[in-house]
């Protein structure tokens, strides 16, 4: 099993009426996050596919229109008549400068959404150290509450039989031993309204169930 | 190069996760940022980025900055001065005034 220790003991904390001073400024910064807005996603996705596509059917047809320049003049020399390959020539160029006009207002689009995005990865920035502060200023407040009743959850590790060889040490960061003898200590020490349930070797390194009973001051259910 | 930044915390996790697993195409990393291979590997790995988190992942393609082709020679010139310069407290446009060297507003904008 785990046990979350600094969460069961903050909580425990809280229920004693205890507080830690970080928690206005915890208030404060995720007043702050509220307000400062997640950017609108824009979609540079499809400017960049519009431009990559623009820029390689220029390639194309430019490819496309030399190889018909070449056929012309092939044509010329041969002394045949070349009126179908230059009106395809002249189809071709048509076609080229359209794409290619296409390919410089899609790569105008592109720079213009690429610098509004940098804009607003100033936001999106912001935000995340916001975040940031407030996932530490949580674990601050967690880790001081916790220490406000260290000492009696202490006491209650220290009243765990041997077979469980548990040391709380001095604070939060210090305890010393298996997840389930924390719970104990944790269970003993909590104002718990449902009956705590063990399982049958748990109690058995407690003698008997009416030990592990004693020890935790409150109905209990072995199954 | 491909330098790929993170702007949430979901998508700063998951490139810790590509970076611990593929360090073979991880070229640097800082933080929240890394620079990959420019392979179809680390593209493949920028992509992925980019299609989970969308717009909290920034990719850009890095290439090596040559001073010398890429620098006008008046900018080189004002930096390697403005380095062995004797007050080291000078600003750098009260050094350059009375001087050729380029005034720090002019090179602001001017692109490269």
């Amino acid at each position: 099993m785990s046990f979350d220790r600094y969460g069961a003991l903050a909580t425990l904390a809280r229920t004693r009426g205890h507080t830690a001073s970080e928690e206005r400024t915890l208030a404060h910064v995720r007043d702050e996050l509220a307000e400062t807005a997640a950017p609108a996603p824009e979609d540079l996705t499809t400017a960049r596919r519009r431009a990559a596509e623009a820029g390689a059917e220029t390639e194309r047809l430019r490819e496309r229109a030399a190889t018909i320049r070449g056929r012309l003049e092939a044509t010329r020399d041969a002394g045949a008549d070349a009126e179908a390959v230059e009106r395809e020539l002249e189809e071709t160029m048509r076609r080229l400068s359209e794409v290619a006009t296409e390919r410089v207002a899609a790569r105008q689009r592109l720079d213009v959404q690429e610098t509004q995005a940098r804009a607003a990865r100033d936001s999106r920035e912001r935000r995340m150290r916001l975040e940031d502060r407030i996932a530490n200023l949580r674990r601050t407040i967690r880790r001081s509450l916790a220490e406000t009743v260290y000492e009696e959850f202490g006491g209650a590790v220290t009243a765990l039989p041997d077979a469980f060889d548990a040391d709380a040490g001095d604070e939060p960061g210090g305890y010393d031993g298996e997840p389930v003898a924390a719970a104990l200590a944790f269970a003993r020490v909590a104002p718990l309204r449902a009956p705590v349930v063990v399982e049958a070797t748990v109690a058995e390194r407690f003698e008997n169930a009416a030990t592990l009973a004693r020890y935790l001051r409150g109905p209990l259910v072995v199954c | 190069m491909l330098l790929v930044v993170t702007y949430s915390r979901a998508a700063r996790e998951t490139l810790r996760n590509v970076c611990r697993t593929h360090e073979e195409t991880v070229v640097r990393r800082f933080g929240r940022a890394a620079l990959l291979e420019e392979t179809e590997f680390g593209a493949f790995l920028a992509c992925r980025l980019r299609e989970k988190h969308a717009h909290d992942v920034q990719v850009q393609r890095t290439e090596p900055f040559n001073e010398f082709a890429n620098v006008p020679e008046a900018v080189r010139e004002a930096a390697t001065a403005y380095e062995s310069r004797a007050t080291p407290s000078t600003p750098y446009d009260k050094f350059a005034a009375g001087t050729d060297h380029p005034r720090s507003s002019t090179m602001r904008d001017r692109e490269l």
